[in-house]
């Protein structure tokens, strides 16, 4: 086959693929009338047919800071744990490895089905944020443990040896040293836990509920805009364009999510999107 | 004195942060076994197994528990998103790879990116207002198997594409001067070198893929109809193990809530072997 | 901090934004009383207008309303997740450990797509329609359509109602489409000319006059319409229940009180179903 006629193929092939996206996108955009600034402010009306999304807003960032509240902690441990346990070849450390893949390919609807069962009926936490934030604090673990660990390896490559030679103590290294380096990498983890946060339903709808009225505490059931944007999509007869323009705001919120952690990793950082995206762990030498 | 217990509490905590993960790996075994166990001891596992009738009931000997028929629905929605994705991923993957300028296989890649940050219930609406009424015009209602199909098949065709690129980018580092070297034809090159030296990256995306279209749950739910039923062609409705869990879970009780669990612990059980089979093919290949 | 990289100053934004609002709208547990009503799709719309007439003459009362099916509603009441449930049926024999208490009557009814000219379905009709021996429009006299059958997923207090009517066993039933909430059976029979689905008639009156396009059929030769249900004349009705568990906490119970009294009878009306007293 010809030079010409292959790259004809594959092209096509390329704008098919593109084409994906800008219907998807085309589609989202006719919501775009729904979105005025009182949309942020009020609560949906008839359904969601009318009024706004405040509320899931509200929800959304509730299952967001306490999602953080589980992974900020664990994963800095975590990842801290597997970067300096590999200098000092603990034992054990492929099954922390095993366990980090398991967790991250484990779909999100068996996640929610252990925070149903855990957070929920164990911890009689019922239909709540809590148990929400908390089912995706589990979810979004390892993707943050991932990211992390790949900013503590080179600040380790770079500065454990000048450490060690200047006899400075672990707790030193670490403290003042490794983990300030890795800053911006668990930010950027971070955010890109936010962002799996806000885009996931499944693990919700049996764990924090779809109450759709402005939460009042953390334990009080809510509606995320991932939620919202389901329920309306299914169970609202004329509630389409309220769907697109829910959805626009969740896309519109991911975007900016996207683009900080880019800013945050920055040219280094394309490939760890790129690993992360693909799901494959990076940490292989 | 000092030094050694910050010391020791660092090096005590950094413990349980590595303990963390097998901990949180084994709870949910754990509380997926307990709850899935009145099934595990009262229903069949012939039946839950090899049965296709989905009748759910509060007392085992009332109803019917057959997970047969959701296992296939979503292992065929899944194989269908992976052989519809997989040959566009990977003739898109060759263009951005070889025959794009620079600029424009960047702008590819953006999109692929873009695409993937995408949140599944997002896809799920394009599905149910772009291609089930697009599918209903052939055949309606057009929520069917090919849905989902279609529906996860944009799902997992950024993440392909950006494996497929990466990988061939990197092979192209090595050896496309030699080749140019040589006079062969960009063709040529792809099909004779790149193509036998990505086979098994090429096999470990898909899988990875593919295990992802496997769990996926609300983007299918939208868009295949959900009547528990052997497909027999892609117009079929269908209702996969995911949708199962989370249509019936927020009102099962008894075994019926229990079967759901089994449902959720065999999906764990095949994504668990399938992370298995990775890892050992990885270490294969370091060694 | 002046050191900040944008990025972290926009998550440091997003930290601060985020607590000020979750300060802001924070009501401490204690001095907001929270009654958890959960159960049934078809009670879910009415209980939430309810809810918040009750919230706005009883401030410092939360009402939570939250859909699933009647067996939710009663999974939930017992398991202590919910005070009061949601049931679209009279309570079973082995549900004695429930008080039910009755608020309204509602009735099942077909329906189709507004296009669909078919005006009444006999009952062996209907019958062979779900079960699948009758699966074009053709032959019911309009055109060579396959027909869609929209059902309901097991465990919904509509779907054993109407199952049991028509003497059908779910195993029976060759469905095209499963649907959970009564809002979901209307969305898809009203955005497909094929389909005929069977949902409560309050839901579908309620969407019928808010511009949705389906239809109605008889039953029996009986207009689903609150009217028959008041003279109880429609073979398929059902009682509506809110359902509790030993003594309600007293803003339960002020809220079942509230939801009996001819205060709310209008609200029940407007939603298209039939107040306990008629």
């Amino acid at each position: 086959m010809t030079d010409r006629w292959s790259a004809w193929i594959t092209g096509t092939a390329a704008c098919l693929t593109v084409a994906v996206l800008a219907w998807i996108a085309a589609d989202l955009i006719r919501g775009v009338g729904v979105v005025r600034w009182q949309f942020f402010v009020h609560g949906p009306e008839d359904f969601g047919r009318g009024g706004g999304v405040a509320p899931m807003i509200v929800a959304s960032l509730w299952l967001v800071l306490i999602s953080w509240a589980v992974v900020i902690p664990l994963g800095i441990l975590a990842a801290t744990a597997l970067v300096v346990g590999r200098l000092h070849q603990w034992p054990g450390l492929r099954w922390v490895e095993w366990a980090l893949d398991l967790l991250a390919a484990t779909p999100s609807v068996v996640i929610g089905l252990f925070g149903n069962a855990f957070f929920c009926v164990a911890l009689g936490l019922g239909f709540s944020l809590l148990a929400g934030g908390l089912t995706l604090g589990c979810m979004t673990l390892p993707l943050f443990v991932r990211t992390t660990q790949i900013g503590l390896q080179a600040a380790v490559t770079q500065h454990y040896a000048t450490a060690s030679a200047l006899g400075l103590a672990l707790p030193t290294t670490l403290l003042r040293i490794v983990l300030p380096a890795a800053g911006p990498a668990m930010s950027a983890a971070l955010i890109l836990a936010t962002g799996r946060s806000l885009a996931e339903t499944a693990a919700l709808i049996f764990t924090s509920g779809y109450v759709p009225r402005m939460p009042l505490s953390a334990f009080d059931s809510g509606r995320s805009l991932s939620v919202h944007v389901y329920d309306l999509a299914m169970n609202v007869s004329g509630g389409d364009q309220a769907a697109r323009g829910t959805a626009l705001v969740l896309v519109v919120l991911l975007l900016a999510i996207n683009a900080a952690s880019r800013l945050l990793l920055g040219q280094h950082g394309i490939g760890i999107l790129h690993s992360v995206n693909v799901g494959r762990s990076n940490t292989r030498a | 004195m000092y030094r050694t217990i910050t010391e020791l509490g660092i090096k005590g905590s950094l413990v349980a942060g590595v303990v963390a993960p097998i901990v949180l790996v084994l709870s949910i075994f754990g509380f997926l076994t307990i709850e899935a166990w009145p099934a595990l001891v009262d229903v069949p596992w012939a039946e839950m197994l090899f049965r296709p009738a989905w009748h759910p009931a509060v007392e085992a000997d009332q109803g019917d528990f057959g997970l047969a028929a959701m296992l296939v629905a979503s292992l065929a929605v899944s194989l269908g998103a992976v052989l519809i994705a997989g040959p566009v991923a990977w003739l898109t993957g060759i263009w951005a790879a070889f025959y794009a300028p620079p600029r424009w296989s960047q702008g590819v890649l953006r999109c692929m990116e873009l695409l993937a940050g995408l949140p599944s219930v997002v896809i799920g609406f394009w599905g149910l207002v772009q291609v089930v009424p697009l599918l209903g015009e052939l055949a309606a209602p057009g929520t069917c198997l090919l849905a989902g199909c279609i529906v996860l098949a944009a799902m997992i065709l950024p993440g392909l594409v950006i494996a497929f690129y990466v990988g061939m980018r990197g092979v192209a580092a090595e050896l496309q001067l030699a080749a140019a070297a040589v006079g062969l034809r960009r063709w040529t090159f792809v099909q004779r070198i790149v193509r036998p030296a990505l086979r098994q990256p090429t096999v470990d995306a898909l899988i990875v893929q593919g295990g992802r279209a496997l769990g996926e749950t609300m983007a299918v739910l939208m868009v295949v109809g959900n009547v528990v039923q052997f497909p027999t062609s892609w117009w079929d409705p269908v209702r996969p193990i995911t949708a199962n869990i989370a249509l019936e879970m927020p009102y099962a009780e008894g075994i019926h809530r229990a079967t759901l669990f089994a449902g959720g612990l065999m999906l764990l059980g095949v994504i668990a072997l399938l992370v298995i089979a990775m890892r050992l093919q990885w270490r294969r290949e370091g060694a | 901090m002046a050191s900040l990289s944008i990025p972290h100053r926009l998550l440091l934004l997003l930290l601060i934004s985020a607590i000020t609002v979750l300060a802001a709208t924070w009501r401490h547990p204690s001095r907001s009383a929270r009654v958890v009503v959960t159960g049934s799709s078809t009670i879910a719309p009415l209980m939430a207008e309810i809810g918040r007439e009750f919230e706005r003459l009883h401030p410092g009362i939360h009402i939570d309303v939250q859909t699933g099916g009647s067996s939710r509603g009663i999974v939930d009441v017992r398991r202590g997740l919910a005070d009061v449930g949601m049931v679209s049926r009279s309570l079973r024999a082995e549900e004695a450990d429930l008080t039910a208490h009755l608020i309204a009557r509602d009735g099942i009814g077909l329906i189709v797509h507004a296009d669909n000219p078919v005006r009444e379905l006999k009952r062996e009709e209907i019958v062979a329609l779900f079960t699948g021996q009758l699966s074009n429009w053709q032959q019911l006299g309009w055109l060579d359509l396959p027909v869609v059958i929209v059902h309901k997923a097991s465990g919904r207090s509509t779907h054993e109602l109407f199952l049991e009517h028509f003497g059908l066993s779910d195993r029976d039933i060759d469905a095209d489409v499963v649907i959970g909430d009564n809002e979901q059976g209307i969305k898809t029979v009203g955005s497909n000319r094929a389909a005929i689905g069977y949902v409560s008639i309050g839901a579908a009156e309620y969407a019928q006059a808010h511009g949705q396009s389906i239809r109605l059929l008889p039953l029996e030769g009986i207009a689903p319409s609150s009217d028959e249900l008041m003279a109880g004349r429609y073979p398929l009705a059902r009682q509506l229940n809110l359902v509790t568990r030993g003594t309600p906490s007293p803003p339960a119970q002020q809220l079942i009180d509230f939801t009996l009294s001819s205060e709310a009878a209008p609200m029940i009306r407007r939603m298209y179903f039939v107040p306990h007293d008629n």
